[in-house]
């Protein structure tokens, strides 16, 4: 009976041991798809973007092969000396104007003898960033020189200039700074008995007052 | 054998987390990396590119014809004075003004390493300075600022100095010094626009588009 039994019990362990080598076929087979999906998509991707690639470098390289270099620098010779005109404009005076408030402003006792005008730009490259003009850019500094009979004259003149102001209530002067004043003296090296003296004011003229202002210019 | 079987599915699951790691992950980040960085850029070129046609295209239009002539006159592409010094003679001449003295001076420097609109070197401005003397009355004089304000090159007036002087009758005029400034600028080459243009990258546009094309004024 026990060698029976024995033998039985022994069968019995065989089944069980087969049992155990099954292989989770389902779990395994998951994953391996997952794995390779994952593989076959990233190749896709890949292959469209290289694809994608080739065709915008080719697209680029035949639109530069279609650029006709004498039309741009036709154009960009034409825009680069309009730049230069603007900010060469924007240096000049309207002498017209200037002169003109000169003659307003100028006392029957003053005699100039020479007039310097200088345009002292803020910003180096003449330009605003927007690229429009802004007339508070730049600063318009004349040089006067003359004769005046008296030191009370001269500064009336420049209380004159000073305190000058257009019909807009734009003023002329925004300030008037006295350089040199010589007393006139006679051959013999006296001073004049007149009072007469040779002076150079330096007027910091309100650049709204006389700049070129060739939008409104319809000459 | 019972141990085996535990195992297997997370030694599979381990080997698919390495495969995709090491092989999967490397192709993707690649593709990613034309996908984010080279892809934009070329786009970009290709917009630019177009941009420039149409841009061209459109300033090509505006400009020609007598707007192109106007703006070649107010600033040559060359020094040359004579004409200018012809012009101002028959002004002179017009406002019945004598000149006496005239001469210039060229201060210019060739400065070719502005930035151009397109990318190309640009070339500055240059400055040629000149005085002359002139005699007259005081009205003669401001109308002659006037004639030398519509002259169609641009010339600037920096100076003037006034002195009285006596003609040949002997009456009193006005003796007129005036430092002035014309200027000229050297043309863009076909060549320079060529390099400009080819220099610039995806990753270098280089474009350096004006803002806002200033016009140029109908008078000045």
């Amino acid at each position: 009976m026990d060698i029976r039994k024995g033998v039985v019990v022994s069968r019995t362990n065989l089944i069980d041991t087969k049992k155990e080598f099954s292989i989770p076929w389902k779990g395994v087979g998951v994953i391996t798809f997952l794995t390779l999906a994952l593989w076959a998509g990233a190749f896709a991707y890949d292959t469209t973007v290289r694809k994608k690639v080739v065709n915008l470098e080719s697209n680029v390289n035949r639109i530069k092969q279609g650029r006709d270099y004498k039309k741009i620098a036709q154009v960009a010779d034409m825009e680069d000396r309009l730049n230069s005109i603007d900010k060469i404009l924007r240096q000049r005076v309207d002498w017209e104007e200037l002169l003109r408030k000169i003659e307003e402003n100028t006392l029957p006792e003053i005699t100039y003898s020479n007039m310097e005008t200088k345009v002292v730009s803020q910003n180096p490259q003449g330009m605003s960033p927007s690229g429009t003009t802004d007339a508070g850019e730049e600063k318009y500094q004349m040089i006067l020189k003359g004769t005046a009979i008296g030191l009370s004259t001269l500064s009336k003149q420049i209380a004159t200039f000073e305190n000058s102001k257009d019909s807009n209530g734009k003023k002329f002067a925004n300030e008037v700074i006295i350089q040199k004043i010589d007393m006139k003296k006679t051959d013999t090296g006296e001073v004049d008995k007149g009072g007469a003296l040779d002076f150079t004011i330096q007027v910091n003229i309100n650049p709204l007052s006389v700049k070129n202002d060739f939008k409104n210019k319809n000459e | 054998m019972n141990n085996i079987r535990i195992i297997i599915l997370p030694f599979t699951l381990i080997l698919s987390i390495l495969l995709i790691w090491f092989l999967v992950k490397p192709i993707y980040d690649g593709s990613n990396s034309l996908n984010q960085s080279k892809i934009p850029q070329l786009e970009n070129s290709i917009q630019q590119e177009n941009d420039l046609q149409q841009r061209i295209e459109k300033l090509s239009n505006e400009g020609g014809g007598t707007g192109q002539q106007t703006i070649s006159d107010a600033l040559p592409e060359n020094k040359e004075v004579k004409e200018l010094i012809a012009q101002l003679e028959f002004i002179v001449k017009k406002e019945k003004m004598t000149l006496t003295n005239i001469s210039v001076k060229d201060n210019s420097s060739i400065d070719q390493s502005a930035a151009g609109l397109f990318g190309q070197t640009g070339n500055d401005y240059q400055q040629i300075e000149g005085d002359f003397e002139v005699r007259g009355n005081y009205g003669q004089f401001k109308l002659l600022m006037k004639d030398i304000r519509k002259l169609t090159r641009i010339v600037n007036i920096n100076q003037v100095n006034v002195a009285n002087t006596t003609d040949e009758g002997g009456s009193a005029i006005g003796k007129y010094i005036l430092n002035f400034s014309t200027y000229w600028q050297p043309a863009i080459t076909e060549e320079q626009s060529r390099t400009g243009l080819e220099n610039r990258g995806p990753t270098n546009p280089g474009v350096v588009v004006s803002p806002g094309i200033p016009t140029l004024p109908a008078t000045r």
